[in-house]
């Protein structure tokens, strides 16, 4: 008996010092641990629901294809919950995506208004879609349901979804890197105040200087030229009815400039850096 | 044998025990706050935001322009990591998914 209460009490201070060091540390602690912004946690989720997709759709196919070898009762019903998980699983794949999407859209604070509205009212229009497809889903129980089911969702992706996603990254990136341009641009007006202001400098590195700014020039009139065209085009996307495949046209043209032109700011802020570090070091 | 007032004569133990216990952890406490202070960033400073034609009126423009172009370096050595990190979220895309379920 004495050997039980002793225990007890050991236990209980076991339990007592735990306790009160989580309730008391854990909340202060947890700011530093709360370090993910609102899209890496979408990034995560998304990740980890691609996840789960991938072993829904194994265990769907494992189930089909025992109801197709078998033909009972058991595995029909075996088969259609695995159906109805995997579509489901495919629909939280799909929102998790848009999820990224718009947690990226509301990261990226130099998106133009109309731009965001654009973002914002397709994020809308999907999620709201595909979250009453899920509940229609869960609720499906014959096999001739899940099928109607997919074939709509199947419509839907390739109709809206998968159509859309390409000029909605586009629409992203541009104004990301528009951002980036601009921020350039006041950098490099700064470095040649400092330029300016440097007292002396030596021929060969004032020559180098002087190529620096000058390749410097041409790259920035190059970005800004490419980044009107990129503006035009998305726009043209957006607002224009027009042919699909002019538009293709339009979007790819787009797509090509953006990655261009990503390329083009790396070297300008390494132009930038060599500019600097040798005004600095003299 | 363990009687009533053997448990009133361990009760001041585990008062003790219990402010022990809570005194360790606003230490701790304390401690993880003083070390998130650390992860803050540094406020910027006023030399940061010097503007290049005040150069030529400080007391020494040869260090004070090395600090002021260091700065602008930093700046965009950041900016330059920000683009090349700007790419990454282009590289996740929704795969080819198929929502038919046939049985």
């Amino acid at each position: 008996m004495a050997f039980v209460i002793s225990y007890l009490h050991m236990k209980t201070k076991v339990v007592l010092v735990v306790a009160l060091l989580v309730v008391t540390a854990l909340p202060t602690a947890s700011p530093i641990f709360a370090d993910e912004t609102p899209y890496q946690k979408a990034e995560q989720t998304y990740l980890s629901r691609l996840d789960t997709y991938r072993s829904e759709q194994t265990n769907f196919q494992t189930a089909r294809q025992k109801y197709l070898d078998y033909n009972t009762l058991t595995s029909e019903t075996t088969a259609i919950n695995a159906g109805r998980s995997f579509q489901e699983a495919t629909i939280d794949l799909v929102t998790g995506y848009l999820d990224l999407i718009i947690e990226k859209t509301n990261e990226t604070t130099s998106i133009s208004s109309n731009d965001k509205e654009y973002l914002v009212n397709f994020y809308r229009a999907e999620k709201s879609y595909y979250d009453s497809k899920r509940k229609e889903v869960s609720s499906a129980v014959a096999k001739e349901e899940l099928k109607a089911l997919g074939d709509d969702l199947n419509n839907h992706l390739a109709s809206e979804t998968k159509t859309r996603l390409p000029i909605i990254r586009a629409i992203i990136a541009s104004n990301e890197y528009r951002s980036y341009l601009d921020q350039t641009a006041i950098i490099f007006e700064d470095t040649k105040k400092f330029i300016a202001d440097q007292g002396f400098l030596s021929k060969a590195t004032a020559d180098l200087i002087e190529n620096w700014v000058g390749d410097t020039n041409d790259k920035l009139r190059q970005s800004n030229e490419t980044m009107k065209e990129i503006t035009l085009n998305i726009r043209s996307y957006k607002e224009d009815g027009g042919a699909s495949n002019e538009k293709q046209i339009r979007l790819n043209k787009a797509n090509n400039d953006l990655s261009n032109l990503w390329g083009n700011l790396i070297s300008l802020t390494t132009n930038l850096s060599e500019i600097l570090g040798r005004l600095r070091n003299g | 044998m363990v009687n009533g007032k053997t448990i009133l004569k361990r009760k001041p133990k585990i008062i003790f025990y219990i402010f022990g216990t809570l005194t360790l952890a606003i230490a701790i406490s304390l401690a993880v706050l003083l070390l998130s202070r650390f992860k803050m960033p540094l406020p910027e400073t006023a030399v940061h935001t010097e503007t290049p034609e005040t150069i030529t009126t400080l007391s020494n423009p040869s260090e004070d322009y090395k600090l002021i172009v260091g700065n602008e370096l930093d700046k965009v050595s950041t900016l330059s990591a920000e683009i090349k990190d700007s790419n990454s979220w282009l590289t996740i895309e929704l795969p080819s998914v198929d929502f038919k379920v046939e049985l």
